[in-house]
């Protein structure tokens, strides 16, 4: 999928674990850990915003937009 | 996501129909022994004559090709069965939406399809062994108005159609344990 997750490196810019994230947001460990590792297929707009707030960033600090090295954008059609 | 006490009902329901499902297995191999222990009498229409002959006055190998071709539906019917204990089996691990749930439904489909292709088929194909065997002289009246059973078609195709929506229910599922 072409968009990224860079949940990791915000983490590092604001020196904090992913355990403490999870408390602070109310999120389990197994969940933002399937985010940081790219797994998930959706993001709530709630749990971005509880992201930024407390991470203390903007949406596009996290997602980033990056297309294959084929160019193809993968979108999956219904 | 359902409730707990959904769930509980789900297993037990599993688990009794489970039982039903040994029942009905139970008593339909014995229905199957029956019929090879009965000596029933085979009975064809042709040319508006019924010839009939019992199982015992065949050859041991032409018993058992008509023994088979007669107990053919009741073997895909055990594998209907079958399929639903797995249903059953995985309702118990609570596993509802699931890929391995729509297979199931899948194969139940294509079984019932299957059951209602051989009952089409016995009789000409019963008739075309006793010809091919010169057992009987020609191929007995087909009487096109009964050979059409839909009965079991229906539903063959309606389970194949529950199949692609349990697709899209594990599918659906499985995208909304990963949206975080």
């Amino acid at each position: 999928m072409p968009i990224i997750v860079n949940l990791d490196v915000m983490l590092a810019k604001r020196k904090m674990r992913l355990s403490e994230l999870s408390e602070r947001i109310d999120i389990t460990l197994a969940n933002l850990s399937i985010l940081k590792t790219g797994k998930a297929k959706a993001i709530r707009f709630s749990t971005l915003e509880k992201l930024c707030e407390v991470l203390e960033c903007q949406p596009a600090d996290i997602l980033e937009y990056k297309p294959d090295a084929d160019g193809n954008e993968d979108i999956e059609s219904d | 996501m359902h409730s707990d006490n959904t769930s509980t009902a789900i297993k037990k329901t599993a688990f009794w129909l489970n039982l039903l499902i040994l029942g009905t297995l139970a008593l339909s191999l014995g229905e199957m022994m029956f019929t090879f222990a009965s000596d029933i009498p085979v009975t064809l229409s042709i040319n508006g004559e019924f010839w009939t002959r019992p199982i015992s006055g065949f050859e041991a190998g032409d018993r058992v090709v008509l023994v088979t071709l007669i107990s053919l539906g009741k073997l895909l019917w055990i594998g209907v069965l079958y399929q639903f204990w797995t249903l059953c089996s995985l309702y118990k691990r609570n596993q509802i939406f699931t890929v391995a749930n729509a297979r199931c439904f899948k194969h139940t489909g294509v079984i019932l399809v299957m059951i209602a292709v051989v009952e089409v088929a016995l009789v000409p194909a019963i008739g075309g062994y006793l010809m091919y065997r010169a057992i009987i002289p020609k191929m007995p009246d087909i009487k096109y108005a009964l050979l059409f059973n839909l009965d079991t078609l229906v539903p063959g195709v309606f389970f194949w159609l529950i199949a692609r929506i349990m697709e899209c229910a594990a599918a659906m599922k499985d995208e909304s344990e990963l949206t975080i």
